[in-house]
């Protein structure tokens, strides 16, 4: 099979299940009884009731209102919110930005931390291999919630970076960036370390299993050191597997980042969900859903295609 | 495989065993005591003793030692004068037994649910494996679908739908069957890998060419393969389960408040006032950090082997 | 590792006396920009129809209106009219509205503006939420402006509070929604996209933008007709910045941070340390701002038909189970758990903190478990089997469930404390937390057996309240929206309420009040455990606060808030 069909066979069942998760969400959150037309129910009437669910489109059947929002989905409308006043669209926009760049913040953190430290670890066996494998079995240890509670309780106590939100506000230009760094370190730090601790142990393995490899004792058979040899044969080459396990970690960052931003009131697309949930926005919660399984599909699609490209037997069949 | 069996019957004697050692009841309250601090052990030449607190301003929530006054260990002190060795939460409840006590829904919930994802993993994941073609690729798609979609969900969606008073066994079996629905694609898809593998071996072959039954050549044959991969999958999904009942908990969609477990006495330590002035609430994170880190490093050379998902379990 | 963080943490805890951060006298100053937090979006900028806080936190903030409580003091002030008279049967008042008064676009403001708002709020395409409560009696007032500073309201039946009614009434611009009122857009108009240079009022602020998600900002009305008593031209501050934030946690971290001035609310009990070791530390000050208005509220449901066939019906749809109930409880125990002692004891609606209408002898229930236990067993219910709960003579177990606010730390604390004092004298409760929304929803379709939550009142006026009081009301919550009053007592109570409603005698409103609320004490048909002392936090620099009881604690007086002199501006 060559690389571009599989890409796009690739493609073509990411869309297929972004679609069914979509729908699915939709239908979950119908099923919730209750629906935001009841909040603040006691000092509405009746009559205000009722036009806030037309408002809504929550009076019409399911099926037409399934039907409306796949229609709308095409036009990137996805409603309204009722706990926002505003379309779904521009909230759901907003929020997953900034999931993306703590998630981004955490992927570029986890790797720089876990990858460096794994090839270290997997090329020797002394004392120092042993240290970075217990740190990383501890880190391993402490969830993104517990690291979340953690932080969050260290940044409380100390006053030393602020413990929750994403920016101060009223803030603009330079000041306004300095302020977002100081409020990224402590959802970052609770995302990326059990991740880094994963892609160290993931690496350390691969790095070990490379060096074990016929070609690369070829190599040092013709002469260079093992050192050299780790260097130039082994480390791309236990990338591979590395990089393959991306797909898996897209996941992993979106549910650890669905509780760090909770713990930390980072107001990303988990937060909203959650707050969402709450108020019974059944708009939002699926648009919430709708754009949580596209970028998963879109993020698990991207990391086997470029597991593909580098590793030519996942074309073969002979790795799934 | 043997120490993945060791670390699960250690689990179950703590969910057993923690209750009963727990030195006051789960929703025993001592009202002049909310948020009082943790009451260190002292030595002296008459043994272990304690110093009772006694409040200094109840708005403030700022105690004293009375050093006038010495008490024993919680046990032996009569529960007039609380003896509070981890303190005491917002409702002024000892933190140690709510820890204990919590030690049975979390882990109790976590093993029940770890048994049914397993039963149902490798029935579907063998089923799968064996029958191939449509089979095959419904159960793996589903499962697909199922391993995404958000827990929370399905959680809400069903908690609405049950009567508001629900029995504990029944809100354990509840989120039980919601996460093994959501966990067992993963044990399916581990097992349909090996007895996909194992199907074409020889001596299955033989079996299948003996006139076998299905049934048999799935118990006799197929799952033993997995037996090894199976230890290591269940001392994995404990601490995960653990977690995402903290989870859920936490955000308050798990166990009802009343219930001690680990995610509802985190959730009522989220604050930023329970968080900097009484940080002991959040004792029961220690407890899951434990948990984790136990499973970690009984099983790391195993689980190298197998999934490298670990970092899922958030 | 978390667990050992905190407890060394804990242990070398120590906190270095600071100055009391207090300020001395002086006189506010004009100038500066104060920051407070919103918890929620505004809906609309339209007051007409849109009811939620923050909308009305706008109209407070950018709108007027003819005459204005004091939220201090609960006395009525003139606002934009200087004075009134009223016919002596108190059905025809005569407004005179301030001289030289205009919008913040410069027009001129005149009686047609009063005139045009009145049509707005009942003109039935504008389904305006405030035409109920400028109704008698299901008939509207009416208005006549004779010339361009007098206003005319005509009761149409006698009504106690008279014109205190029109401090609802937010008094839009004819020249800028006319053509919405005529075109039938106006239940639209003045959305939340709507362009900040078009919402012209007469308020202290205009908005200047508005960006969701994030702030609310708001500049001085240059035409804004107070003055201080000084002669200098309010408001004080230049600006107002209304930041909106997730939680409580957020807002105790921003006053932390020097982001916010003020909460949108008062502090929760527990964050009561907290806030004065931030007092303490000179990060922020903390107001005592008085006992609030409204006690948690513990109810059964009282619809016949939801205990017609339940085997408890013969005692727990009875006056005297809830009596014994009510005998179950210590409040002063109550106070100190649940409000950490910041709370004062109460038995019936009407809170110490309501000066106005509280009625302190007012028939009690003491704290007496053998009264209480004398009178469950009047009802047949006793301990027939090895459990702690008591059982009627069919075997039924005194067991009810109590559904209550999620995520309130009182009311969740408060429901454990009556779980375990009701278990005291044998009576079992299950405890079923819900989200806000899910208990309106069962309380209003009546499926629910008992409700412990908080109910606010807009008014401390029981006149105002009569949607509680009535048993037709909508907020009538044991038993709502009645058809004939189900019992004898609440057809007496019906009779009361109106009599009260419809007597202009003050003296003779409060004694008839009295009436009702020993009726009400009879029969319990909710009961009141205790009240909680408000304390709300303010920034160092904020100088010159009347707080009030009731939210926005601060900002309903937003125009004589200032800052200190010299005050560093916002943000770090």
């Amino acid at each position: 099979m060559s690389l571009a069909r599989f890409a796009v066979r690739r493609v073509v069942s990411g869309a297929i299940f972004a679609l069914v998760v979509a729908s699915l969400t939709l239908l979950l959150a119908r099923l919730v009884p209750g629906d935001p037309a009841l909040e603040d129910r006691l000092q509405r009437s009746p009559e205000e009731v009722a036009a806030l669910r037309a408002e809504l489109g929550l009076d019409r059947p399911f099926l037409t209102q399934y039907a409306h929002w796949l229609g709308g989905l095409l036009r990137l409308d996805m409603g309204r919110s009722s706990l926002y006043r505003r379309p779904v669209t521009d909230l759901v926009g907003e929020r997953a930005a900034n999931t993306a760049l703590l998630a981004l913040a955490a992927l570029v953190v986890a790797t720089g931390i876990g990858l460096p430290l794994g090839r270290l670890a997997g090329s020797t066996q002394g004392s120092l291999s042993r240290v970075v494998r217990a740190l990383s079995l501890a880190v391993l240890s402490v969830p993104p919630l517990l690291s979340a509670l953690l932080l969050v309780f260290i940044a409380a106590r100390t006053g030393w970076l602020p413990a929750g939100g994403i920016t101060s506000g009223g803030l603009t230009g330079a000041a306004w960036f300095v302020d977002l760094l100081r409020h990224l370190p402590v959802p970052t730090l609770a995302l990326a370390l059990p991740l880094a601790a994963t892609l160290e142990r993931l690496q350390a393995r691969a790095m070990a299993d490379t060096l074990g490899r016929s070609f690369v004792a070829a190599s040092r058979a013709r002469g260079l050191d093992a050192d050299a040899a780790a260097r130039v044969h082994a480390w791309p080459v236990s990338l591979a597997p590395v990089l393959g396990t991306y797909g898996v970690l897209v996941g992993a960052l979106f549910s650890g980042s669905f509780v760090v931003e909770i713990v930390t009131a980072w107001p990303g697309l988990g937060r909203l969900l959650f707050d969402a949930l709450s108020a019974r926005d059944v708009w939002l919660v699926a648009g919430c859903g709708a754009l949580g399984a596209v970028s998963l599909a879109a993020g698990t699609t991207l990391a086997d295609i470029a597991h593909a490209a580098l590793d030519p037997r996942v074309l073969e069949g002979r790795i799934e | 495989m043997r120490r993945a069996l060791m670390l699960v019957a250690v689990l179950v004697a703590v969910a057993v065993a923690g209750p009963l050692v727990a030195p006051y009841g789960p929703v025993t309250r001592f009202d002049d005591h909310l948020h009082a601090p943790p009451m260190p052990l002292h030595l002296d030449g008459r043994g272990l003793y304690t110093v009772p607190l006694r409040p200094l301003d109840r708005l403030e929530q700022t105690f004293a030692e009375d050093p006038s006054q010495r008490a024993g260990l919680p046990w032996t002190t009569p529960a007039a004068t609380p003896v509070l060795l981890l303190g005491a939460d917002r409702l002024g409840r000892d933190v140690l037994s709510r820890t204990l006590h919590g030690a049975r829904a979390s882990l109790g919930l976590a093993l029940v649910a770890t048994a049914g994802t397993l039963l149902l993993g490798a029935l579907l994941g063998s089923w799968a494996g064996l029958a191939g073609g449509l089979v095959e690729r419904l159960v793996l798609k589903t499962g697909d679908v199922l391993m995404v979609l958000p827990v929370l969900y399905v959680v809400v969606a069903l908690r609405a739908a049950l009567p508001l008073v629900l029995p504990l066994p029944v809100i354990v079996g509840v989120l039980a069957a919601i996460f093994v629905l959501l966990g067992w694609p993963r044990i399916a898809r581990g097992v349909w890998a090996i007895v996909r593998a194992e199907a074409r071996q020889e001596h299955v072959l033989a079996a299948v060419a003996l006139g076998a039954s299905r049934w048999r050549v799935m118990t006799r044959h197929l799952l033993p393969a997995c037996h090894g991969y199976l230890a290591v999958q269940t001392a994995l999904l404990v601490p995960m389960f653990v977690l995402a009942e903290a989870t859920l908990s936490y955000v308050g969609l798990g166990f009802p408040d009343g219930v001690p477990s680990w995610g509802t006495a985190l959730s009522d330590a989220a604050t930023i006032s329970a968080m900097t002035r009484a940080p002991w609430t959040l004792a029961p994170a220690l407890a899951m950090f434990l948990v984790v880190l136990v499973t970690n490093v009984l099983l790391e050379p195993a689980r190298e082997r197998h999934t490298p998902d670990a970092a899922r379990s958030g | 590792m978390v667990g050992l963080f905190g407890y060394f943490w804990w242990g070398s805890r120590s906190l270095a006396p600071t100055p009391d951060a207090r300020p001395t006298v002086e006189l506010p100053q004009r100038g500066g920009v104060l920051a407070a937090s919103l918890r929620s979006e505004p809906r609309s900028f339209n007051r007409l129809v849109s009811r939620d806080y923050a909308t009305q936190l706008f109209a407070l903030l950018t709108q007027a209106r003819l005459v204005r409580v004091n939220m201090a003091t609960y006395e009525l002030e003139s606002w934009l009219a200087e004075s009134w008279t009223s016919s002596p049967d108190g059905l025809v008042h005569t407004l005179t509205l301030r001289d030289g008064l205009s919008w913040s676009d410069g027009v001129p403001f005149s009686s047609a503006d009063v005139a045009f708002t009145f049509a707005a709020v009942f003109d039935p395409r504008v389904k305006s939420v405030l035409a109920s409560s400028l109704q008698v009696d299901g008939d509207p007032l009416a208005v006549a402006t004779p010339d361009a500073r007098t206003v005319v309201v005509t009761f149409p039946h006698p009504f106690g509070p008279g014109i205190r009614l029109l401090d609802n009434l937010t008094i839009l611009p004819k020249h800028k929604l006319e053509a919405a009122l005529t075109g039938g857009t106006m239940a639209d108009a003045w959305g939340t996209t709507t362009a900040p240079a078009e919402i012209v009022g007469m308020g202290p602020f205009v908005l200047s933008q508005y960006e969701p998600g994030q702030r609310l900002t708001f500049a001085r009305n240059p035409h804004y007709w107070r003055k201080d008593d000084r002669g200098i031209g309010l408001p004080y501050l230049d600006g107002l910045v209304l930041r909106i934030v997730p939680d409580q946690n957020a807002e105790l971290l921003g006053l932390q941070s020097a982001d916010l001035d003020l909460t949108q609310q008062q502090l929760r009990p527990d964050d009561y340390g907290t806030a004065r070791e931030m007092e303490r530390a000179g990060r922020l000050r903390m107001a005592e701002v008085g006992v609030s208005l409204d006690p948690d509220v513990f109810f059964f449901n009282l619809r016949p038909a939801m205990w017609a066939k339940d085997p408890r019906r013969a005692w727990l749809f009875t006056d005297t189970f809830r009596k014994a109930l009510n005998h179950a409880v210590d409040r002063e125990a109550y106070a100190n758990t649940v409000f950490l002692g910041a709370a004062v004891p109460v038995h019936g609606p009407v809170s110490p903190g309501n000066k106005a209408w509280f009625w302190p002898d007012l028939p009690r229930y003491a704290f007496d478990r053998e009264k209480s236990a004398a009178l469950l067993a009047e009802l047949g219910l006793a301990n027939r089997d090895a459990d702690a709960f008591l059982e009627d003579a069919a075997g039924n177990e005194a067991r009810f469930t109590l559904i209550h606010y999620k995520g309130n730390t009182a009311i969740e604390r408060g429901a454990q404390v009556l779980k375990e004092s009701f278990e005291r004298v044998g009576v079992a409760m299950d405890l079923a937390p819900l989200e806000p929304g899910t208990l309106i929803e069962r309380m209003l379709a009546g499926t629910f057996e008992a409700i412990f939550f908080n109910y606010v009142a807009t008014d401390p006026d029981p006149a105002m309240q009569r949607d509680f009081w009535l048993s037709s009301g909508s907020a009538h919550i044991w038993n709502i929206s009645q058809k004939t009053p189900a019992t004898e007592w609440e057809r007496e109570m019906d009779a009361l309420v109106n009599r009260q409603a419809a007597n202009v005698d003050p003296a003779e409103r409060v004694r008839l009040f009295r009436d009702v609320q020993r009726v009400f004490s009879e029969h319990l048909p909710a009961m009141y455990f205790a009240a909680p002392r408000l304390f709300v936090a303010v920034g160092p620099r904020v100088r010159n606060e009347t707080p009030g009881v009731t939210r926005p604690q601060l900002l309903w007086s937003a125009d004589t808030l200032a800052l200190a002199a010299g005050a560093a501006p916002t943000s770090r």
